[in-house]
């Protein structure tokens, strides 16, 4: 079992109500992917803008690491788990 | 509190711990060690009915946090997959095993084969130091708000409630509290330790892994401590518990056979301090502003690296991390010491004092380029280098200048006598402001927004990310 990079930008519908951000949906390419559960999530920085990051299970059963950075208020697939 | 509810578990020393009871343990029945349980990994249970009595008054308390199994649970919390599975996380060595993995014997410092050869099954990841520091910087947020003088580490903290009594109400409370709002907020687990003196809070973490919290009243330190194996007192490494074990100890109540001047005869100006706590006694204050043992960055190269330059370009990135973080610790290194090991395994590495004290990543990359020329002396790749700090000093120890820069470089004209020092002396001041001038671009623009000096051979070669570039093998402990 291993993380694979991806750095890919995506589109997500997320939740951002209550102060926390909730993804709920993205688009890779054209596949759309409900998100089923929010594992974990953390903040780090770079410099001073705020990076949000999710471990997400996607309804494909996937695993996901996405990151929400509030500089540009762009989303990004950073990887992947794979199995194996 | 000993007649607690059902998630109150109070138990006797002796109980808690075979054979490490001590002479004073079974004092009027009194059970100085307590316990709160948790049913499981980040899941503590409520504590319903603890006394309403204090039971610290106006002794000093420090809380010790220790993070379980940290960077295999961060693994396993980012991939519910991974739950209930053996993790291991490291490259070469285990940098940290899920409780899973150590069913199996496997600790922090077991080689990653001698580990799968246990535990076939074992998932390994390389594992990604930042995010396991972006949970550590939070958890130790969470305890800052119950004091601001906390001291950080790794993957624990030394937490002084001395004399916040009055503020939380019951520290023990207050630090249970702490326990169920970093498993609600992170979802990691952390055990506790709550004791009058440093020492202690660390020794009695160690009964609570994993998940629990457990606490010994003020008065309890010297019984505690003499049931104890030698091992765990603080400054006995494995070299002096050998020592002591042939001389038949066991315990760190029997070191108290031997007076502070046999204990110096036999162990140096540590024996003074190992005589102190074996009593229980550790007077070492909590220091919110981290000074580590070492700040130690290095890399694994995919192929054997046999030219000097690419060598040389690693060397000076590496030592640019561990100078920007001994600068931002406000730390600065008497002693680096540059390692390698060659592609047939074999290691070397050169050690040198530094003249100067300071963190000026070029003097530092120029006894470290030295070293490593010396360390070259093979017609071989290399295959991992590294670079470590050490023997800090809290306080700057250079001396300030009088009369500043431009009165130095006006003197230094006007007179022959003492001008290399005062040249030198205005070169280590430009440095010194270039490096903190890049840290803040670095701080607001991320590392990779300033590459200086023979790192710029990287830029082509070796990937990054916002955090720098990417090491093949990034040290994860240090």
């Amino acid at each position: 079992m291993h993380w694979e990079r991806l750095d890919e930008p995506i589109k997500v519908r997320a939740d951002f109500r209550g102060g926390e951000i909730t993804p709920l949906l993205f688009r890779r390419g054209a596949q759309a992917l409900r998100i089923v559960s929010v594992n974990s999530r953390w903040m780090d920085r770079e410099g001073k803008r705020s990076m949000h990051y999710f471990s997400v299970t996607a309804e494909s059963g996937d695993v996901y690491q996405l990151r929400f950075d509030t500089g540009d208020l762009t989303w990004r697939a950073e990887a992947i788990m794979y199995e194996g | 509190m000993a007649g607690g509810s059902d998630h109150v578990r109070g138990v006797s020393l002796a109980a808690l711990s075979a054979a490490a009871a001590g002479p004073g343990m079974s004092r009027a029945g009194a059970a100085p060690v307590r316990r709160l349980s948790a049913s499981g990994p980040g899941l503590p249970q409520p504590v319903r009915r603890l006394s309403a009595g204090s039971p610290w008054g106006p002794h000093p308390a420090v809380l010790h946090l220790d993070i379980d199994a940290f960077f295999a649970s961060v693994e396993q919390l980012r991939a519910p997959r991974l739950q209930g599975r053996p993790v291991i996380v490291g490259s070469g060595v285990v940098a940290s095993a899920s409780y899973e993995a150590r069913a199996y014997g496997i600790r922090a410092g077991t080689p990653i084969r001698e580990a799968l050869r246990r535990c076939p099954g074992a998932v390994v990841l390389v594992g990604h130091a930042p995010t396991y520091q972006a949970f550590a910087e939070k958890i130790f947020s969470l305890a800052a708000t119950l004091s601001p003088d906390v001291e950080t580490f790794l993957d624990d903290a030394l937490v002084d409630l001395s004399g916040t009594e009055c503020l939380h109400g019951h520290l023990i409370r207050a630090a249970e509290a702490l326990r169920t709002r970093v498993a609600r907020e992170t979802g990691l687990s952390i055990s506790l330790g709550l004791g009058t003196n440093r020492m202690v809070a660390r020794m009695v973490t160690r009964l609570s892994k994993p998940g629990g919290f457990s606490w010994l009243r003020p008065g309890g330190e010297a019984d505690f401590v003499a049931g104890r194996p030698i091992e765990e007192l603080p400054g006995i490494g494995p070299h002096r518990a050998g020592v002591l074990r042939e001389l038949g100890l066991a315990t760190i109540g029997e070191l108290r056979a031997f007076s502070s001047a046999q204990l110096r005869d036999l162990f140096g100006e540590a024996g003074l301090l190992i005589a102190e706590r074996a009593r229980g006694r550790d007077t070492r204050a909590i220091h919110p502003r981290e000074l580590p043992a070492s700040i130690r960055r290095e890399t694994s190269f995919d192929e054997p690296v046999t030219r000097r330059g690419d060598l040389e370009a690693m060397l000076h990135y590496l030592t640019e991390r561990a100078a920007a973080r001994a600068r931002a610790l406000g730390v600065e290194p008497r002693r680096l010491r540059v390692h390698l090991r060659w592609s047939d395994g074999r290691t070397a590495a050169a050690a040198s004092a530094l003249e100067v004290p300071g963190c000026v990543t070029a003097g530092l990359f120029g006894v470290a380029r030295g070293l490593l020329v010396r360390l070259l002396d093979r017609r071989k790749g290399v295959h991992n280098v590294g670079i470590e700090l050490g023997r800090f000093h809290l306080e700057p120890l250079a001396q300030l200048q009088l009369f500043g820069e431009a009165s130095c470089r006006l003197g230094g004209e006007a007179s022959d006598e003492g001008g290399p020092m005062r040249a030198g002396a205005i070169r280590r001041a430009r440095q010194e402001r270039m490096d903190h001038a890049v840290d803040a671009i670095r701080g607001r623009f991320g590392f990779r927004a300033v590459v200086r000096g023979p790192s710029v051979e990287l830029i082509d070669r070796v990937p990054g990310d916002r955090h720098g570039f990417v090491l093949r093998t990034p040290c994860l402990t240090r």
